[in-house]
């Protein structure tokens, strides 16, 4: 049922719920990672399983490098469509590993700075090219906090009043409860957000 | 650099306009250098939030003011109107948001562009459009066109079913794979034959029972107002009514990711089920039964919205229960306008 209308999520003094889905460029702006540019003709693989920060990675890339290709493989869509003509810009493939081997060697071999995201190692696919392997996972409290802080930064709405916050113990709980699955534990507390009727601390 | 700001103030203290109304306003520009405005404008578009992704639509865009000076310390001044949007309509629920904003920019040369956002809210009330934008994936229903499945429909099951079963007899019994494949394959018999099963379940209830005529009236009712739901039953052959029942329910329904991590979301915002026929008795071959029920939809009932990963979805569920028989079931979509204002 509609209520009566209000401004969203103005009781909370948020223009929206922190952990609903973002754009594309969002989730580039929040996006808390450690990495850093890439080199000219560095081939890097970030190499996790589902919710572990991948696509995070690529997307801080991509606001590394103003102007590179973002592209998304997925079962339907296997052959990338994206792969830039000019050598010299940055190609960011995310969930590569439903390209087919030839063409990762493919693109392996005509662009000159490549990032993938993948749930497999696909080292033996790149040809000889070196290949930095970056392991994605295993999320600490501090990095969850600062995963947080971002969101409710993005959603908040006038700087002088309160807004929720989600205490240290209830981050503990949920790394607990989910491992470093952080698109879970961003399902938890989109739940929990639905349901605060003030700012406050929210305990799961 | 520019550290100008800028600033939309409505003239509603609600922020509340009902499509069609009148849209009135002003955007304010301050600024602490002196700066020179090659362009304001404002545009306003609607987008979605909540678990599903995001999606959005145009509005509209008007160009405030060009070759604008603004200097330390003054307040500069753009009133503005535009006629509010036909639609999508505000909405607050649980899975899905739906908001419009106003979105104010400058285009400051060597430098920052100061922008700024407000959100305004579009409601039913007294509107002076007939026609309401209930999304871009928003069809219409139309009297019929949800029929249930009929011998296409049915033999097109049994075709792509069969498929997944000859697979599975293959990979079980080719002799290919060896005993590793055995139980591989059964589970995709079983997987064929499930779906089989399940697709054709009302077409075989319709062998004996007949195809029931549905009529629901209006397709299209307004919060508030009442749905008519009638069923026509003429049996092919003789059988035990165990009853038929009606269900008016709204639900919301997102999807969030893509490829693999696609998930769906759906959450029920009224659901409202009763019995239009007790039954418990045994009705002849060529028996006519016609029987009806009245739905009111509720006065605060989320209208029907439509894009392609966020919708607020209606229909109406009617199920004849046949003793002995596979039961038939079928929704039919419906849509629901907001009560006039």
């Amino acid at each position: 049922m509609t209520p009566v209308l209000s401004l969203p999520f103005a009781h909370l003094n948020l223009r929206r719920n922190p952990f609903g889905e973002a754009t594309r460029e969002e989730r580039a702006e929040l996006a808390v990672t450690s990495v850093a540019s890439l080199h000219e003709g560095e081939l890097v693989q970030f190499v996790g399983a589902c919710g572990r920060g991948k696509t995070t990675h690529l997307l801080a890339l991509s606001r590394l490098h103003p102007g590179a290709v973002y592209e998304r493989l997925d079962e339907e869509h296997r052959v990338p469509r994206a792969v830039p003509r000019e050598a010299d810009i940055v190609y960011l493939l995310d969930e590569a590993q439903f390209a087919k081997p030839r063409e990762l060697a493919r693109i392996a071999a005509r662009v000159r700075t490549l990032a993938l995201g993948t749930h497999d190692d696909l080292a033996p696919r790149l040809g000889a090219r070196p290949v930095r392997t970056v392991a994605v996972g295993g999320i600490d409290v501090d990095t969850l906090a600062r995963v947080v802080d971002a969101r409710l930064r993005w959603a908040r709405r006038a700087d002088s009043a309160p807004i929720p916050r989600v205490p240290p113990a209830t981050l503990a709980r949920l790394l607990a409860r989910h491992g470093d699955d952080v698109r879970a534990i961003e399902n938890d507390l989109y739940d929990a957000f639905q349901s605060l009727q003030e700012p406050c601390d929210v305990e799961l | 650099m520019s550290s100008s700001e800028l600033r939309i103030v409505l003239d509603s203290p609600t922020s509340t306009f009902a499509p069609g109304s009148i849209v009135r306003g002003e955007v304010l520009a301050r600024t602490g250098d002196d700066v020179r405005c090659r362009a304001l404008s404002l545009d306003w578009e609607w987008r979605t939030h909540g678990k599903g992704n995001v999606q959005k639509g145009k509005g509209g865009k008007i160009t405030l003011v060009q070759e604008a000076s603004w200097s330390p310390g003054g307040e500069y001044r753009y009133p503005f109107q535009l006629t509010a949007p036909r639609g999508p309509l505000t909405y607050r629920g649980t899975l899905l948001n739906v908001d419009w904003y106003l979105r104010a920019a400058a285009d400051v040369p060597w430098a920052f562009d100061p922008k700024v956002e407000a959100e305004m809210l579009l409601a039913p009330g007294g509107e002076s459009v007939d026609i309401l934008d209930l999304g871009p994936s928003w069809k219409t229903p139309i009297p019929g066109a949800s029929r249930p499945i009929g011998a296409i429909g049915a033999a097109m099951i049994v075709g792509f079913c069969s498929i997944f079963v000859a697979v599975g007899a293959f990979i079980a019994f080719g002799g290919e794979v060896g005993l590793i494949g055995l139980p591989f394959g059964l589970v995709f018999m079983g997987a064929g034959l499930a779906v089989m099963a399940f697709g054709l379940r009302s077409f075989v209830s319709q062998g004996r029972i007949g195809l029931p005529e549905v009529t629901i009236e209006p397709l299209m009712p307004r919060a508030g107002e009442k749905v008519l739901v009638r069923v026509r039953l003429r049996p092919r052959s003789s059988f035990s009514l165990s009853g038929i029942d009606a269900k008016l329910v709204g639900e919301e329904v997102v999807v969030k990711g893509s490829g693999t991590n696609k998930t769906t979301h759906r959450h029920t915002i009224h659901h409202e089920a009763r019995s239009i026929d007790p039954g418990g008795r045994a009705v002849d071959r060529g028996a006519e039964i016609v029987v009806e029920s009245t739905f009111v939809v509720p006065p605060s009932a989320a209208p029907s919205f439509a894009a392609s990963d966020n919708a607020i979805a209606w229909k109406v569920n009617v199920h004849v229960g046949v003793d002995g028989w596979p039961d038939w079931d079928h929704d039919f979509p419906i849509g629901i306008l907001p009560r006039r204002g």
